[in-house]
């Protein structure tokens, strides 16, 4: 379905009331996969709130994302097991080595980075998740080996 | 009419009002930046105002723009703690602020100068080391333009532009890399802002700040395209706004009331 559809369609299942605003915005990334600035005047609209408040809600919550995901989403975990284990510097050499921040997407869309809560894989702590896929003991040594690999799938697919 | 003990002088104050306007009023200088009088809900956020008041014979520190007038409340605004307070609430404002008020279109009319002397205190922070973010400032607009870097995020023309019914501009992101921004970070001169600058005038920094068009004849009135502000009617017409622009460019000082020298009195309203 084409993203404004979604959208609407989205926005039809609810009320215009205020207690509703986070559940419809959670609601557009769930089915788009991101806020687009389009999605943010679609809902301003609907509740009859000035746009510029709808974009402060959405860059206050980092689990909003107003650019599309890339094919690989990379999610590194940052709950307490991977934290205390250095899940913040996988975070930044994946940020260093796509050249991209948290929450954002690569040029080319191949890649996209994001920070998440628990996987409840924390025996093999710090991870990161790649589709399905976990990746155990994480070092920022490994995360250029990781990106090549996911680089040449993309390629031969 | 209530009265209340400031340093142990009674003072008068209407009832309901906020400690540091009724304080203001009667001569006795409390700093302050992002409060703004009469707004129901105080923003809080520079803390520069804060007194200590008695409660039960125990001192509790509290904002003065935030805390309403109690009949015979004891308050104390010039202790050694709080002295150390605000020094160090006005050196976290100036940490990340880009200070250069050579080329800065407030100089004469800066919040912050007049802050720093009113307190006895360098611009520059002299424990702090400075965390000024690289930012683009937006000119896109013909009479005004944005500088973030100097933005000490007081809320003033957030407040005044919702007060307005239109809400252009919000804060955007949250803690360090807070900002006060306009929908999606668009360019002001894309919005459907109808230059009433009256952001300008309240903006105690030089974040949002006049052109200086004098050497130019002044634009057209000037007509905005693009977005409006979703559900709210379009108040004021374009040709009111220029007038009031005019007015503003025209007038010897534009910006906020008051001079350097003055510190205390009405303060920067
Ligand atoms: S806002 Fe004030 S302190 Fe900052 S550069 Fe301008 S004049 Fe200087
Ligand atoms: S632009 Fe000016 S008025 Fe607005 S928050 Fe920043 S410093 Fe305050
Ligand atoms: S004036 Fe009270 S916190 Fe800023």
């Amino acid at each position: 379905m084409e993203e404004s559809k979604q959208i609407e369609e989205t926005l039809g299942r609810f009320r215009p009331e205020r207690e509703n605003l986070l559940p419809v915005l959670q609601e557009i990334q769930e089915q788009v996969g991101y806020v687009s600035r389009e999605a943010m005047e679609k809902v301003a609209h609907f509740f009859l709130l000035p746009p510029s408040e709808i974009f402060s809600i959405v860059t206050f919550y980092h689990q909003f994302r107003r650019k599309p995901p890339g094919r690989n989403p990379v999610h590194v975990c940052l709950g307490t097991a991977c934290y205390l284990l250095g899940g913040n510097l996988i975070l930044d050499a994946f940020s260093r080595e796509l050249q991209i921040g948290r929450g954002d997407t690569t040029e080319d869309r191949s890649f996209s980075l994001d920070a998440t809560a628990c996987f409840g894989c924390c025996n093999v702590a710090p991870v990161v998740k790649i589709h399905s896929q976990i990746y155990p003991k994480m070092s920022p040594g490994k995360v250029e080996e990781v990106i090549i690999n996911l680089r040449d799938k993309d390629k031969s697919s | 009419m209530p009265s209340l003990i400031i340093d142990g002088r009674e003072i008068a104050a209407d009832s309901g009002e906020k400690i540091l306007w009724a304080a203001l009023r009667s001569g006795i200088y409390i700093p302050h930046l992002c409060a703004t009088e009469g707004a129901e809900l105080p923003f809080g956020g520079c803390r520069l105002c804060l007194v200590e008041v008695e409660v039960g014979g125990r001192r509790e520190m509290t904002t003065a723009c935030s805390e309403p007038v109690r009949e015979k409340m004891k308050i104390y605004a010039h202790t050694e703690k709080i002295a150390r307070m605000r020094r160090m609430a006005f050196e976290l404002i100036m940490s990340d602020h880009h200070i250069d008020c050579k080329n800065c279109a407030k100089r004469k009319n800066c919040g912050l100068i007049r802050t720093a002397s009113a307190m006895n205190m360098p611009l520059q922070p002299k424990t702090l080391r400075s965390l000024a973010r690289d930012l683009p400032v937006d000119n896109s607009h013909p009479l005004f333009a944005y500088d973030p870097r100097k933005c000490v995020k007081c809320g003033k023309c957030v407040l005044l532009c919702q007060g307005l019914g239109k809400s252009f501009l919000d804060f955007a992101h949250r803690g360090f890399e807070m900002t006060v921004t306009t929908f999606d970070h668009l360019p002001l001169s894309s919005i459907a802002c109808e230059s009433c600058l009256d952001c300008v005038k309240v903006c105690p920094t030089g974040a949002l700040y006049l052109k200086d068009t004098s050497k130019n004849v002044i634009p057209a009135p000037y007509q905005s395209t693009g977005l409006t502000s979703a559900g709210r009617p379009k108040g004021g017409g374009v040709s009111e706004a220029s007038e009031h622009s005019q007015k503003l460019l025209t007038s010897p000082d534009p910006g906020v009331g008051g001079s350097l020298k003055e510190e205390g009195g009405s303060g920067d309203g």
